[in-house]
This record gives structure tokens, C-alpha cells and sequence, in this order.
């Protein structure tokens, strides 16, 4: 804005004479002096700048800024004798002091968050090498260690329960291919057709009943999957965020347990003062952080009861079935759980085979 | 000589094959994207069996949900994780505690219960959506029990839970839904993915 003044004040119409004299030398002063008026505005705009530091939000773009509106601008009206009447638009100017008020909170902001980084970063080193003390939940960290534990053990049981279904969808496809060939021999080879013709309806048999059995194994991976990577995963998620609460707890206390240590001057009381605020403040964060992760704990364990039961007796059902060779209870276990199986065919080749 | 011919020939064919596959072969379809969608409502709203029924799973037998559950229901253009919390009155007060990361609300209510559990569902409902980690969500409130014939209709809820003054400057749908007619569940929940999908491209205001 002060930039748009000066140059509309340095370019303003200077009539001149037909000697070269101006006409209205009180004019000239009044240039002169809007020109101080304009390097004072710009000296004070440096200093607040200098104090409240630089405007961190480039993106922003303020309008009526420099060379933006004609706001602001010293009609020549105004410029008469001596005394001259600075004409500032207040809408740009507000504008402007909201801008710093932005930037001054962004500063303060970035601030903060150099702080707390550097004090953590300073408690986890002196965590790391025995320096510092740390706030310890015996309980609650051994129960957090056999969720990892547990989620692990269960990551293993899907990784292993994946294998089994490819190997088995494999071994189904083979039997298929198998029953075909035994089939195709049938027909053509007559001193040999009912033994090619047994063999084609076990293969048949055998395939329909794996495929009804890798609807159940799939329907047992996706569920462990979601209890996995989605139920455990959330709870797991509040455990990282409570462990980065307790983090930043112990490296305020620190901090403030540093400061009662030192001597008690009027400025150490008030850093004391507010070292004790965000003291409490963390402590509260990690209070909370604490009761969540226990209580989410408490029904995490509840639902992966629940859930692996159901999952358990599927799985064990459904194996036994097909490998006892019983076709109706592999069908029943399939209906108890409610299971819809796709007919042979029914799902569009994949884009591979669309060629 | 002839085998240079034969050399050019076949790398002609390579790359006359290479071009055709690329014009007429389909590419992979990319990845459903994934939400995380918090379901909420009062104990015996039915949530579970509509979640179930959406999953292809048994709904009968439902036992309340202690604690809650976490199911990824797919469709056509989305799957939605959806975190389905107990409505009892011990696991009520841990809702919010279960909020964070949500991307949309679904609220399932009893639309044949009795006027005082329709008051406690409407204070539950404006409390939910009051709350700092869901009040700019997309949300979807299911008039569950239709098929009852105690049921009130969805303009009576409509009016009954001031959905206009509490929704104003959100995006909302009021659904009425019973787990005989699976279509319409389906159709509310493919509506909420338009609106997650929505959220997800507006720009971010500078």
C-alpha cells in the first residue's frame, strides 16, 4: 500500500510554465512532505515486521496490497498548502494488521512446535541412554505388549491361512483339469471307459466340494484380516498416540522438575509458573490417552473373543467336513454360517483374459 | 539375409501385438477407495443386523454388541470400515473415544420405539453431532423398523429429531429402512459414498 502511495505521489501532474518554473510551488513542498509522511509509514511497517517476525503464510494473498486498489491513493485534492491530510483507506489497513495478526500466530505456532520437539527429542535420547526417568503403567504396558504379541501371532494365522488358500484353490483347479482329461479318455478309449468314467466323478466330486471349502477358508481370511489390520490396527493406533503423550508428560516434567531445581528469581517464577501450565496440560492429555487405550484394550479383547469363536468353529467345521469326505455337513456348516458361494463361472474373467 | 527379414518381421509383429493390447485391452480397476465410518444408535436400534445383512452374514440370533466391531462392508465403488459402537448405556460414554479418524456418521434409530427412547435417541444424535470430531462430517441416520406397525414415518422423524436446524451447513440423509428391504439400505449407504466421495474433492480452502 505505502508503495502505490509513493509512486501515485512521485508521478503526480506537476503543471510547468512556459520558462520551465512551476507554477505552484507550494505544491512542490507538499510533494516533499507526503514523501516524508510515505518513508515514516514504510519505517514503522518495518519495525512492527521486524518484531512480529515474517508472515509464514506465503499462500495468503492480501487484497488491496501493494499496487492492488486504489485505496489508499492521495487524490491531489487533498494535496493543497502546507498542511496535508493523510487519506489512508482503514479497510486495507485492517487487512494488513490482520495479515501480521496471522503471521504472528503462525509464528508463535512454529515456535511451539520447536520446543516440543526439541524437548522430546531431548527425553527420548535421555530415555534411550538412562539419563532420564520415565512414567511407567506396569499394568497397562505388559497388556499393550500382548496386543502386539497377539497381533502378530494373528498376522502369522492370516499370512499362513492365505498360502493355504492359494495352494488349495491350486489343488482345485488341478482336480478339475483331471476330471476333464478322465472324461475326455472316457469317451474315447471304450475298453477303458468306466474306470476313466469313476475317476472323472470322484475328480467332479472332490472340486465341488474344495470349492465349497475355499468359500468357507476365504470367508475366515477376510474376517481375520479385518480383526487384524482394522479392529487391533485402531486400537493400536490410540496405544502409538498414548505412548507419544507420555512422552511429551515426562519430558514437561523434566523440564519443570529442572526449573523447581534452579534458583527462585522473579523471571524463573514465571517460567516456573508457566512450565507448571503445560505441565498440567500434558498430564491431563496423558490421563485421558490412558483410560482410552484401557478401555479400548478391555473391548478389543472383548470382540476378538467373539469374533475368533465364530471364525474358529467355521474353520474347524468346514476342514473336518471335506476331508471326512462328507458332502451334506460341509454344505450344512456353509448355510450355518450363511456363506453364498459364487456358481462356477459366474464372476467375468479377469482383464488378463479379456484379450 | 532372409534371417534379418525374419528378425524384422518378428519384431514387427511384437510391437503391432503391443499396440493392439494396448487399445483393446481393458487396464486393471484401480483399488475401491476405503472410508471409515463410525455407526452409532441406542441398544436394540439394529445396527448389527443390518451391518450383517450388508456383509451377507446371519442376522438372526443377534446378541447386543459389547464394546464394538469393526466390519468392512463392500460395494460397488467403495468399501466403508465401518466402526459399530454398543448402544447400551455402560458403552455409551465411550463413544467419542472411538471417533477419531472417522470420515463420515451413520445414526441407526428405533423408528417403533417408545417416545421416551426417541427423546434419548434425538439427545444422542444432537450430542454426536455436536461433538468437535464430527460436527463437519457427512452423516446418514437410518429410520431403522419401518416395517413395525408402530413405526413412524420418516417426515414424522424428520420433524421429531429437528434434523433441519441441526443439520444446517452439513451434509445429511434421512433414510427410513427395515432388514426385509435390503435395497433400500444399500441405496442410503451408496448415497452417504457419494457425499464421502464429495468431501474428498473439494479443495482445501486456503
Amino acid at each position: 500500500m505505502a508503495d502505490s502511495m509513493m509512486s501515485k505521489a512521485a508521478t503526480m501532474e506537476i503543471p510547468i510554465s512556459s520558462n520551465g518554473d512551476s507554477r505552484n510551488l507550494a505544491e512542490d513542498d507538499s510533494l516533499e512532505q507526503a514523501a516524508k509522511i510515505q518513508w515514516s509509514l514504510r519505517e514503522k511497517d518495518l519495525q512492527q515486521v521486524m518484531v512480529s517476525g515474517p508472515n509464514l503464510n506465503e499462500t495468503s494473498i492480501v487484497s488491496g496490497g501493494y499496487g492492488g486498489t486504489t485505496e489508499g491513493i492521495i487524490p491531489t485534492s487533498s494535496i493543497k498548502g502546507s498542511n496535508m491530510d493523510y487519506v489512508g483507506s482503514n479497510s486495507s489497513m485492517a487487512a494488513e494488521e490482520a495479515t501480521r495478526g496471522v503471521a504472528v500466530e503462525k509464528f508463535d505456532i512454529m515456535k511451539k512446535w520447536g520446543l516440543n520437539t526439541y524437548k522430546c527429542t531431548k527425553q527420548m535420547i535421555s530415555e534411550r541412554f538412562g539419563r532420564g526417568s520415565r512414567t511407567v503403567d506396569l499394568e497397562l504396558e505388559a497388556q499393550i505388549e500382548v496386543l502386539r504379541e497377539t497381533k502378530r501371532k494373528y498376522e502369522n494365522v492370516l499370512r499362513l491361512a492365505r498360502a493355504l488358500t492359494n495352494h488349495f484353490y491350486s489343488m482345485v483347479q488341478t482336480q478339475h483339469a483331471l476330471g476333464d482329461t478322465f472324461a475326455d479318455l472316457s469317451q474315447k478309449s471304450p475298453e477303458l471307459r468306466d474306470e476313466f468314467g469313476y475317476n472323472a466323478e470322484t475328480q467332479k466330486l472332490l472340486c465341488k466340494n474344495g470349492e465349497t471349502l475355499l468359500g468357507a477358508i476365504n470367508f475366515f481370511v477376510s474376517s481375520i484380516n479385518t480383526l487384524v489390520n482394522k479392529t487391533m490396527e485402531d486400537t493400536l493406533m490410540t496405544i502409538k498416540m498414548y505412548e507419544n503423550a507420555r512422552l511429551e508428560f515426562d519430558a514437561y516434567r523434566a523440564d519443570l522438575e529442572e526449573l523447581n531445581m534452579g534458583p527462585r528469581d522473579a523471571v524463573t517464577m514465571a517460567r516456573i509458573e508457566a512450565a507448571q501450565q503445560q505441565y498440567q496440560i500434558h498430564k491431563d492429555k496423558y490421563e485421558r490417552l490412558r483410560s482410552d487405550v484401557t478401555i479400548k484394550i478391555k473391548f478389543l479383547e472383548e470382540n476378538k473373543v467373539k469374533v475368533m469363536h465364530k471364525q474358529l468353529l467355521l474353520f474347524h467345521n468346514a476342514i473336518s467336513a471335506y476331508f471326512a469326505g462328507n458332502q451334506q455337513q460341509l454344505e450344512q456348516t456353509l448355510k450355518q454360517f450363511n456363506i453364498k458361494l459364487k456358481p462356477p463361472g459366474a464372476d467375468k474373467p479377469s482383464w488378463l483374459e479379456e484379450q | 539375409m532372409s534371417e534379418h527379414i525374419q528378425l524384422s518381421v518378428a519384431l514387427c509383429r511384437i510391437g503391432f501385438y503391443t499396440c493392439l493390447q494396448k487399445l483393446c485391452c481393458k487396464a486393471p480397476p484401480p483399488p475401491r477407495p476405503e472410508y471409515d465410518v463410525v455407526c452409532i444408535g441406542l441398544s436394540g436400534a439394529g445396527k448389527t443386523s443390518l451391518l450383517s445383512r450388508l456383509c451377507n452374514e446371519i442376522s438372526d440370533g443377534t446378541v447386543p454388541t459389547t464394546g464394538f466391531s469393526i466390519k468392512a462392508v463392500p460395494f460397488e465403488n467403495a468399501i466403508l470400515n465401518v466402526k459399530e459402537l454398543g448402544g447400551a448405556e455402560t458403552i455409551k460414554k465411550y463413544w467419542s473415544r472411538y471417533y477419531q479418524g472417522s470420515q463420515g456418521v451413520v445414526f441407526v434409530l428405533n423408528s417403533a420405539a417408545s417416545d421416551e427412547e426417541m427423546e434419548a435417541s434425538r439427545s444422542e444424535l444432537h450430542l454426536a453431532l455436536q461433538h468437535p470430531q464430527l460436527c463437519t462430517l457427512p452423516f446418514l441416520v437410518l429410520a431403522n423398523h419401518q416395517d413395525s406397525p408402530a413405526a413412524r414415518s420418516v417426515s414424522e422423524i424428520r420433524k421429531f429429531f429437528e434434523l433441519e436446524p441441526l443439520a444446517r451447513g452439513k451434509r445429511w440423509i434421512l433414510a427410513g429402512t427395515s432388514t426385509n428391504n435390503m435395497e433400500d439400505v444399500k441405496e442410503s449407504f451408496s448415497q452417504l459414498i457419494s457425499l464421502l466421495e464429495e468431501k474428498e474433492v473439494l479443495p482445501s480452502r486456503i
